[in-house]
């Protein structure tokens, strides 16, 4: 007996040097950073000490950053900087959730059953995604976004589009790759149905999507500026970090900050939200 | 001894961290190598061979803890920074690994990655590379065509792949060859060539050779010297000859002796022990399966002149039957056809030709429903314990899903059964039914496959190879286990191996399979003392070999794999390998015969004609007709 689990410790070691979830920088460091990031979006506000990041004051436009009541001033039209980049934020992250968790439902599900149904059904599903996929994905939320018009539902909806194929695509990869594994054959030799195996391919098949889920929201949140930026995703008066950069860029001379700002919090966005996936992936799919 | 050490490792240690603490995988190892030693490294799986040859190479992961001296020539390795151990690696150690396919780069033609080894290690121009790839192909007995030169390790068999890698690890002039489990994953035959190879290539180079292995027979034909580890240490170290007679410790004595004892009770020596004689009763069982025609065949590469190496046949027209309560095991090389032939037998995938009857139903006439209904009937137990079982699930909930697919029972009654059959195979429900298959050994795993597929109380288990990749002793304890089953339950067994020592213990009777086709079949005993087929004489004699004794020269290297090239269009399929080849047997394809003691074969000139002549009742089955182009 010793022997025996001894030999499970040692090997399970070998093949994940990485560290476990408890410990390990590579981890908690990005996570504690994308922790504060959505704290600092969707809490700080709600304590009271930031004004509103609307219908600000025309007259105490262009206030610059450490002015009394306004820590990073104000933007051209008087609203406050932190204030915005606080909502844009809120909008960044909602959108970038929003369209991952769709895309996880949605697409993984029809990925495991197209894996699992095979035959002409497998075949369309993955030809039509192959088709969706084939479009360049910033093109085409462009064309959804202009059709459907400005805002953050239709941001969601345009970047579904993305979304859900690359989920669909993943999950069908990998159930196939499931479903040829000796414990499935098992499972069918015994006489399991075909939605009898879904108790196997879904587990095994979602440690793969929720690793992809960072790097997903993360593309999402870029691709929601990029509209932004644009004009055709969120417009004012609501604000998105895009749009901010856009508005900001025509005063890169004299007030860098407005358009420097926005750009910091989204690499930061972006960097800390992707590194957390990374340390995720090592930990789940080495196992 | 008095030559100077090569490869001297002192009070070698290795330590994975766990948790907060760490595990110790090897612990106060010494030993050293002289040149044109071979080494020994025996032990069960996890007793730390692997860990401490890796410590040796230099290639453990960074978190491993490694304490103590190996020094090389003379020269220090543990310590030294990764440059200075490459140059080590590329200069004076070569390495044999135990799964061919993954130490070959799959995208690359098995010739240029040899021609870059030796431009590497050698230090040779492109074309010189070349040349010398082609010359190590021809070493290592691959016909050096430039197909060979050309082909991808996708399109070699597991025997040639181990070739390439040894091919390889001769690149260089390296002083030590570490080969770990080389020949574990490799049926017989292919085994015996590979270890003569090593051991010629030892012989020629003056290498020393650390020889690591979880099967005695393996080392104790070919290693001057044994080193036996448990949990981590030597408990001892000896000549081979001296360990075979005198082995010091109660684990080194049921490690060899009882292995040796299980060979030579086996009825390959022509005694029939009382348990076998016992079982063969003159009163033929009820068939319980019946197969006819079994057709199940790929077709050739797609491209026009493609090489066609690929080593499965696939089955062509193959009928048997299997009867009630009986163990009926299958043996053949790898490639035979034997795992698809298994699973022709159980529908999945539904064979192209032929069928399948269980209990005079043939299977082809259900419906869905009803086939999946009978599917409770026959369950089937994997070769790999671990690619069986969902790697997300716990057992419980594995060992209970039969029963869920079927509906059979309320929760708790699942839940009762569950726990009967987990004590049936001897896993106490309460320490396993919570465990997931990375807490399982591997034959703990395939335990719980078996558990598995026992839940709906099945009349026919169909194990494909279930202890081919098992250490010693969990081998034994499955055979134990099987042989309780059909004596407690009753159930009939079609066991495949391409392990004779497994299936002349315990089947009933024996069928022999080449190439897709039935040779012979016939009682266990029968068969293993006078076979008729001269694939089953050759099987028979490899088996032997490997387990003991000599490495006579006559028989050394046959050319690799050749027959692969073979027409199979018609004719006798083994002939260009049967030494008893004659004209007939280019042209007429034999049929099976069927003979006196419920023996039958497939071959114009069987051995032991004697035996055979008195009964020549010339019976072809309609599937034999049925089954071919």
């Amino acid at each position: 007996m010793t022997a025996l689990q001894r030999k499970d410790h040692s090997r399970r070691l070998v093949r994940s040097p990485a560290g476990s979830w408890r410990n390990g920088l590579d981890l908690w460091i990005p996570a504690a950073a994308t922790a504060f990031i959505v704290l600092a979006c969707f809490v700080w506000p709600l304590l009271g000490d930031i004004p509103r990041s609307v219908d600000g004051n025309i007259a105490l436009a262009n206030l610059p950053a450490g002015s009394a009541g306004h820590l990073l001033g104000t933007d051209t039209v008087g609203n406050d900087v932190l204030a915005r980049v606080l909502a844009g934020g809120r909008v960044a992250l909602e959108v970038g959730v929003a369209t991952n968790v769709i895309g996880l439902i949605v697409g993984g599900s029809l990925g495991i059953l197209a894996a699992a149904a095979g035959g002409a059904s497998d075949m369309l599903v993955a030809r039509s995604l192959d088709i969706l996929i084939a479009f360049p994905a910033v093109v085409l939320a462009l064309l959804i976004a202009a059709d459907l018009g400005p805002g953050e539902l239709h941001v969601i909806l345009a970047l579904t589009f993305f979304t859900v194929p690359a989920y669909a695509r993943l999950a069908r990869a990998h159930a196939l790759q499931i479903r040829g594994q000796d414990f499935v054959q098992a499972a069918r030799l015994s006489g399991a149905r075909t939605s009898q195996t879904f108790g196997h391919l879904i587990p095994n098949v979602l440690p793969r999507l929720l690793t992809f889920s960072f790097l997903g929201v993360s593309l999402a949140i870029t691709f929601e500026a990029a509209l932004s930026f644009l004009g055709l995703g969120v417009v004012p008066p609501a604000a998105s970090w895009g749009d901010m950069i856009a508005q900001g860029q025509e005063y890169l001379g004299t007030n860098p900050g407005l358009a420097l700002i926005p750009s910091a919090c989204l690499v930061a966005t972006v960097v800390s939200v992707n590194l957390t996936g990374d340390a995720v992936r090592t930990r789940l799919v080495s196992r | 001894m008095t030559a100077p050490a090569l490869l001297a490792v002192t009070g070698l240690g290795v330590r994975f961290p766990y948790r907060k603490t760490s595990i110790s995988a090897v612990q106060e190892m010494s030993y050293s190598l002289s040149p044109g030693e071979t080494l020994g490294l025996v032990g069960a799986s996890g007793s730390g061979k692997s860990a401490s040859c890796r410590a040796v190479l230099g290639l453990l992961p960074a978190a491993a803890a490694v304490s103590g001296s190996v020094k090389l020539l003379g020269r220090e390795l543990l310590g030294q920074k990764e440059p200075i151990l490459r140059a080590v690696r590329r200069a004076d150690l070569a390495f044999v690994g135990q799964d061919p396919a993954r130490s070959l780069d799959p995208t690359m033609r098995i010739g240029s990655q040899l021609a870059e080894a030796a431009r590497l290690r050698e230090r040779l121009g492109r074309t010189e590379a070349r040349d010398r790839a082609l010359e190590l192909l021809n070493v290592v007995g691959l016909a050096s065509q430039g197909q060979r030169y050309n082909a991808f390790p996708h399109e070699l068999s597991g025997g040639m792949r181990q070739r390439v890698a040894i091919a390889l690890a001769l690149t260089g002039q390296a002083r030590v060859l570490i080969a770990d489990e080389p020949t574990t994953a490799l049926d017989v035959r292919t085994q015996a060539q590979i270890l003569d190879l090593l051991a010629s290539l030892r012989a020629e180079r003056g290498m020393a050779m650390v020889l690591v292995s979880h099967d005695p027979g393996v080392v104790s034909d070919y290693a001057d010297r044994v080193i036996v580890m448990e949990h981590g240490r030597i408990v001892e170290t000896a000549d081979t000859a001296d360990l075979l007679i005198h082995p010091v410790t109660a684990r080194t004595r049921r490690r060899f002796v009882a292995d040796e004892a299980d060979r030579s009770s086996a009825p390959a020596v022509c005694q029939p022990s009382a348990a076998v004689a016992g079982r063969t009763g003159p009163p033929p069982r009820p068939v319980l399966l019946k197969a006819s025609g079994i057709v199940q065949e790929f077709s050739a590469p797609a491209r026009p002149g493609a090489r066609a190496v690929s080593d499965v046949w696939g089955v062509s027209g193959v009928s048997f039957d299997i009867r009630e309560g009986e163990i009926l095991g299958l043996i053949g090389e790898s490639g035979a056809g034997k795992s698809t032939l298994a699973r022709s037998l159980l529908f999945g995938p539904r064979p192209m030709a032929g069928e399948v009857k269980l209990r005079g139903v043939g299977l082809d006439t259900m419906g869905a429903p009803e086939l999946r209904q009978t599917r409770r009937d026959m369950q089937m137990i994997f070769q790999n314990p671990a690619g069986s079982i969902d790697p997300t699930w716990k057992v419980a909930r594995i060992v209970g899903e039969p029963l869920r697919i079927h509906a059979i029972g309320t929760g708790r009654e699942r839940r009762r059964r569950v726990d009967d059959v987990l004590n049936l195979v001897g896993l106490e429900p309460r320490v396993y039914a919570g465990r997931r298959r990375h807490q399982l050994s591997s034959g703990e795993a395939q335990r719980v496959a078996i558990a598995r597929a026992l839940s709906v109380s099945p009349s026919l288990l169909v194990c494909d190879e279930p202890v081919s990749s098992l250490d010693a002793s969990a081998t034994r304890e499955l055979t134990e286990l099987l042989q309780r089953l059909r004596a407690e339950l009753h159930v009939s067994c079609l066991l495949i191996a391409h392990d004779l020592d497994l299936v002349s213990q315990i089947s009933d009777r024996t069928a022999v399979m080449y190439r897709g086709k039935l040779c012979e079949i016939g009682p266990t005993d029968a068969v293993m003392a006078a076979p008729l087929h001269p694939h089953s004489a050759e099987l028979r004699r490899l088996a032997q070999r490997t387990g003991r004794a000599s490495v006579t020269t006559d028989d050394a290297l046959p050319a690799a794999d050749s027959s692969l090239l073979e027409d199979r269009s018609s004719g006798c399929r083994y002939r260009a390998r049967c030494p008893r080849a004659a004209a007939l047997c280019t042209v007429a394809e034999p049929k099976m015969r069927a003979l006196a003691d419920d023996r039958a074969v497939a071959c114009h000139f069987p051995l032991n004609a004697t035996a055979a002549a008195s009964t020549l009742t010339t019976v072809s089955p309609p599937s034999e007709l049925a089954g071919h182009r």
